[in-house]
């Protein structure tokens, strides 16, 4: 803000934060990582450059996602210059003996070989080996003469299909990108015909004149509204209706923090609601989509609601003991007025369509992202969003989320993810224990760093412990996931965890350490519902 | 992020530190210029616009030495670098004339005849320089503390500039 | 009619009296009708007869007169002179008696009669008078009556023409005092429209003296506002200080303020945000106005970063000093205008004053400060003779001109006043600028009423401005022209009479 204190030109940390990305990129080129793949070390480039970008920002979090779209389909799709038109060179292995067969060296991959199934398909096959040297003699029952052996287990097609291009393209359209589109829009129409504003006033009216209540009824009414709408939209609309109350109230009552606090923290919170609350959601779901595992609408409700209740009661009992106001009655102006034009019904019928129709997604069986659709095209058809408004929908939100999506399939088709992992032998921990760390780390991190992204770091990695099982029995990808995407939401220490938080702290309502209190709190308390929810509750909703 | 700067154009001395004196709780964000005629102002206006900043608002007498308050502004308002500038004439005479062309040429925002209320003028400036922080910012954060803070978070919420991340 | 009933009553009575006495008493048809028939046939008579032609005189004023003239026919005019006048006294027809007076007393003859067109009269002399009377007795029975009845109309005729000089002096009087009443009207009037505008300008100048006056008053107000607020627990504060005479050092400091250069400053104000980004940017900017001696008493204390009390003490101190000082200045500003305002618009009284008029010039180039800011004024103003006038009204003439020389300038050039002794017991001012000057067809109208070149908008444009300063000057016997000047421009020249003591 005051330029005395940032004297570093803009320019330094752009150029810091590319040098070191570019460094992250070329870095597996350069070293190889023993068991992993050929196409795992292009991932882990990606990655790297990828991690180091969206945490130092020297582009935009979403170019970043651009980019690595951009990258993937350049080097690890089907169409790309180093997979077209290659094939995996093929051996014979020589009979030796029953059993015992000769082959190159290059085609023993310590104690495994890979079978050529196509051109570009190969599978993994453990073996005994005999003997090494320039020929190795192993033993197997599985092959035979006439078997296609990968001669070379360094080959780049080993471990790894190419997928086409198409599909790193597609995750810009994934049923969950639309999904979100969907939401983005219904938002849109809210805010452009005080929707929002005017469900506000209604709701906040029984919460009377206490100011306890008013900040229970504001972050209640908050949560409701983030859980459909972006976090920050909701919050800056909530701040018009708390701003005017904080300023009747003398600067030195507490109730002023808590009336400026309130709002962004039951924003992040409610987000969690609903799958279209906020991007991480569609991290997790995606990712759980590619593995074939859905969750219907209303069945993230049924698990995250109760969460969500619990955790804004933590956070509206925690504020009242640091917070508490000394101004003892308070009158509310609230006036709402309802748009009643044709296009403003039109977009309460829509809207409250929609979200029937999500909500009970589980009962008539119809996709949610189908259902998106209803709006995305409804709303355009009766002009209730004007060519204007789609133009100023976040589309950087989405490619964000696409790259994220983009990036996790690499993570996982490349083999990447389970490398990242296999250094530790997680069988060992309970799975009390992994939630733990996957949750606490998750926290930590999107304290720091945009939430959608460290989703987009975490998950695959959980997804590849799921599939590898090398978390041993009792893992569930369905609940780590959930844990994962709850951590990130759940992180709001610093202004800079969230654009709520960071408007909140705009207003100059509130200093640092207060804030950094409550998130605190409120991630010890979050993490230990989560894990309790995990234990005990998630798993009877799960099948 | 450019520094958003305070002009303050009055050639009587004790009356340029009254005001700068009712602009005060302003300035931490919006650092504050003075100058005593036309030129030099003419001279801060470059110095600010040379270094990348922005002039958010100016508040300028009529009657001085040289080029008049109303004559000033009108070449602001020419003057790309100022055209957004929002104008407070801040005078105890200026004739009607003067304000008509004022308000045509110059696009005067708001007129403010002395001797004024502080509190009056600081509300003022601050609603001129959150029309301001909204028309022309894209993050308008780092403004919002000392500026209208509903009308700015209204601004966001309406713009959709910041997006959930 | 006059205001007066009494009067009214008295003119009507007068008139009456006139009508009655116009009816003759005898009827002097017969008589002559009587003489016409005998003169054919008398040769006296016949010789007597006399005809005038028109114009002729028959008997001429102050002249004796030895003939006695009956008017037979035609009419003779009588006219008396005097007063530097011939005043038309009668006409006489037939039957009427010319010269009877003198001719019977043997005076000069009291009117001049004249035959207004061809008359016939009977001419008769003493001897043929006596004749007429002895020779024909019933005649001069008539004759006689004739006499007497001329006689006395004559005597009506006096007593009337009394009353209707009586009648006309009350009219005369009647008129008379309209006429005053008149002239007091006009008089009123005429006062009135100098002293509109007089507010007219006044009115143009309280609009600048609002602004002049508004300034220091509000900076005043506010100076005071922030010394209430600052200065009550400085004294308290104060005692944390090493050195307790710090704080009037920096309150001394304050008022004295002397500012360098802005450009010096701000870059002072450069140097100290990148030493101190500690402290607030509202501090730095006065810390940067402090000189070199000041400003090393206040180092110490600014690079105390987790205490800076006792620095924002002593530049609260500096700023207390720098309002203080403020002050000082706006209650002189405001003293001044207030003073020059009253010395200029004071009151003529009835009596005028011998006054220096130099000393009016000179107040109203103050006065009118404001609006001379752009402009280049030129005083010459040597010694000059007192003048007696009324010292108020006069500036009101300074003020007319030079504010109309300021409009046809734009505000912007030059403006000359200079003055001296003419030779002929006058002195002269003048009043010269640089515009565009009167074009010659207008000279002669400027100094008319509703003449003007200003607009309808906004300006004080009434157009009496200069009639009225020409009156007021001719009130003062003096003379005003306007001049071209040989580089252009115009110049309004100005004589007033030197005032010379009554021995």
């Amino acid at each position: 803000m005051s330029t005395k204190k940032d004297r570093l030109p803009e320019w330094t940390k752009t150029a810091v934060g590319l040098v070191l990305g570019g460094i992250g990129f070329i870095l597996p080129l350069i070293v190889q990582f023993d068991g992993l793949t050929f196409a795992g070390h292009l991932a882990l480039g990606i990655f790297l450059m990828a991690a180091v970008f969206w945490m130092l920002e020297p582009i935009p979090i979403y170019s970043t996602s651009m980019l690595v779209i951009l990258l993937q389909v350049i080097l690890l799709s089907t169409q790309g210059p180093l997979f077209k038109d290659s094939s995996l060179p093929q051996t014979q292995p020589i009979e030796i003996s029953e059993h015992v067969w000769q082959l190159p060296a290059t085609a023993l991959d310590g104690t495994t070989i890979h079978l050529r199934k196509r051109a570009t398909v190969s599978e993994a096959l453990e073996v005994e080996v005999l003997e090494r040297g320039e020929m190795v003699i192993v033993r197997s029952e599985n092959i035979n003469a006439a078997s296609s052996i990968v001669a070379d287990y360094r080959h780049k097609l080993v471990g790894y299909e190419p997928v086409s291009y198409t599909r790193f393209f597609g995750t810009l359209a994934s049923p969950i990108i639309i999904l979100f589109l969907g939401g983005f829009m219904l938002a849109a129409g809210a805010v452009k015909y005080n929707l929002d504003k005017n469900i506000t006033n209604v709701l906040l009216k029984p919460f009377g004149t206490k100011p306890m209540f008013i900040v229970l009824g504001l972050m209640l009414v908050t949560a409701t509204l983030s859980a459909f709408m972006s976090n920050t939209a909701t919050t800056a609309m909530m701040m018009t209706v708390a701003i005017p109350i904080a300023m009747q109230v003398s600067k030195e009552d507490k109730f002023r923090i808590m009336l400026a606090l309130c709002i962004p923290i039951a924003a992040n919170i409610g987000g969690m609601a609903t799958p279209i609350g906020t991007p991480p959601n569609a991290i997790v779901i995606a990712a759980l989509n590619a593995q074939g595992l859905g969750i219907a609408f209303g069945s993230w409700m049924a698990i995250m609601v109760p969460l969500v209740i619990l955790l804004l009661l933590a956070a509206w009992g925690t504020m009242r003991v640091l917070f508490p106001p000394t101004v003892e009655t308070f009158k509310l102006k609230l006036e709402s007025a309802f748009d009643r034009s044709g296009k403003a019904i039109m977009l309460y019928i829509l809207f409250g369509m929609t979200v029937l129709l999500w909500v009970t997604e589980a009962q008539h069986g119809i996709p949610s992202g189908m259902v998106a659709f209803l709006p995305i095209a409804g709303l355009t058809v009766t002009s209730v969003l004007s060519k204007e408004d789609v133009r100023s929908l976040p589309w950087e939100v989405l490619w964000l989320v696409a790259g994220g999506i983009a990036l996790g399939i690499s993570m996982e088709n490349t083999g990447l993810a389970i490398w990242l992992v296999s250094t530790i032998s997680w069988d060992m921990f309970p799975q009390l224990v992994l939630l733990l760390v996957f949750g606490f780390v998750a926290l930590m991190l999107s304290n720091f760093l945009s939430n959608t992204v460290t989703a987009t770091l975490l998950i695959p990695l959980a997804i590849s412990m799921g599939t590898s099982g090398i978390a041993g029995e009792g893992f569930s990808l369905v609940i780590t996931s959930l844990v994962i995407g709850a951590g990130c939401n759940m992180a709001m220490l610093l202004p800079i965890s969230t654009p709520p938080n960071a408007i909140a702290m705009s207003t100059g309502f509130i200093k640092t350490p207060d804030m950094v209190k409550v998130g605190f709190v409120i991630g010890i308390v979050g993490i230990l519902s989560v894990l309790a929810f995990a234990a005990l509750y998630w798993p009877l909703m799960i099948d | 992020m450019s520094q958003i700067y305070i002009l303050c154009v009055e050639d009587e001395p004790e009356v340029l530190d009254v005001v700068v004196r009712d602009l005060s709780e302003l300035e931490e964000v919006f650092p504050i210029e003075m100058a005593v005629n036309a030129e030099e102002a003419w001279d801060i206006i470059k110095e600010i616009k040379q270094r990348g900043d922005k002039i958010g608002l100016a508040v300028c007498d009529h009657v001085m030495p040289g080029q008049k308050g109303v004559e000033l502004m009108i070449e602001m308002q020419k003057d790309p670098f100022t055209q957004r500038t929002r104008k407070l004439l801040l005078t105890g005479q200026a004739g009607l004339d003067a304000t008509i062309e004022a308000v045509n040429k110059a696009k005067l925002n708001r007129y403010i005849s002395k001797p004024w209320d502080p509190v009056e003028l600081l509300r003022i400036a601050r609603d001129e320089l959150t029309t301001f922080v909204i028309e022309q910012e894209k993050d308008m954060l780092p403004y919002m503390a000392v500026l209208d803070i509903e009308r700015i978070q209204e601004a966001i919420r309406t713009k959709g500039t910041i997006s959930d991340y | 009619m006059t205001s007066n009933p009494i009067d009214d009553k008295r003119i009507e009575y007068a008139r009456n009296i006139v009508q009655a006495n116009n009816k003759n008493a005898y009827d002097k048809s017969l008589v002559i009708n009587r003489i016409k028939e005998l003169l054919p046939t008398s040769s006296l008579l016949g010789k007597l007869k006399k005809t005038f032609t028109e114009g002729e005189i028959v008997i001429k004023e102050h002249q004796q007169n030895d003939k006695l003239y009956i008017i037979l026919d035609g009419y003779i005019s009588q006219v008396k002179s005097g007063a530097g006048m011939n005043t038309p006294i009668d006409m006489l027809g037939p039957g009427d008696f010319v010269g009877l007076l003198s001719f019977q007393t043997g005076e000069p003859a009291f009117t001049t009669t004249k035959a207004t067109k061809t008359v016939e009269t009977l001419c008769l002399d003493h001897q043929n008078f006596e004749l007429f009377l002895t020779r024909y007795p019933e005649i001069s029975k008539i004759i006689q009556g004739l006499i007497f009845s001329n006689l006395s109309e004559r005597y009506r005729r006096v007593v009337t023409l009394h009353v209707e000089v009586a009648l006309l002096s009350k009219q005369l009087e009647q008129e008379r005092n309209q006429l005053q009443k008149a002239i007091a009207e006009l008089e009123k009037t005429r006062n009135m429209l100098i002293s509109q505008e007089k507010m007219a300008t006044l009115g143009e100048l309280t609009a600048g003296l609002a602004h002049e006056i508004n300034n220091p008053a509000s900076a005043l107000l506010r100076s005071v506002e922030y010394l209430i607020q600052s200065l009550p627990n400085m004294a308290e504060r104060a005692s944390a200080l090493p050195d307790t005479g710090l704080v009037r050092f920096f309150f001394e400091a304050g008022f004295k303020r002397e500012i360098d250069a802005s450009g010096t400053i701000r870059a002072r104000q450069k140097v100290l945000s990148e030493t101190y980004p500690w402290i607030s940017r509202g501090n730095i900017r006065l810390l940067s106005e402090m000189n070199e001696a000041v400003f090393a008493k206040i180092k110490p204390f600014m690079d105390n970063k987790k205490n800076q009390e006792l620095m924002i003490l002593l530049i609260e101190a500096y700023q207390s000093g720098v309002f203080l000082g403020g002050i000082k200045l706006s209650t002189s500003r405001i003293e001044y205008l207030v003073k020059s305002l009253k010395s200029y618009s004071r009151q003529s009284g009835a009596e005028p004053e011998v006054a220096d008029i130099r000393e009016g010039l000179k107040e109203t180039l103050m006065i009118l400060g404001n609006r001379l800011n752009d402009i280049v004024v030129t005083e010459e103003l040597p010694e000059i003779p007192l003048v007696r006038c009324y010292v108020g009204e006069l500036n009101q003439v300074w003020t007319n001109i030079i504010i109309n020389a300021c409009d046809a300038m734009d505000d912007k050039g030059e403006l000359i006043v200079t003055c001296g002794k003419s030779d002929d017991d006058y002195v002269w001012i003048s009043i010269a600028d640089n515009g565009p000057g009167v074009p010659d067809m207008i000279k002669n109208r400027i100094f008319d009423p509703s003449f003007t070149t200003k607009t309808a908008g906004g300006e004080f444009g009434l157009g009496i401005g200069l009639a009225i300063t020409k009156g007021i000057v001719e009130k003062h016997s003096g003379t005003i022209k306007v001049k071209d000047r040989p580089k252009g421009g115009a110049e309004f020249f100005i004589k007033l009479p030197i005032w010379k003591p009554a021995k």
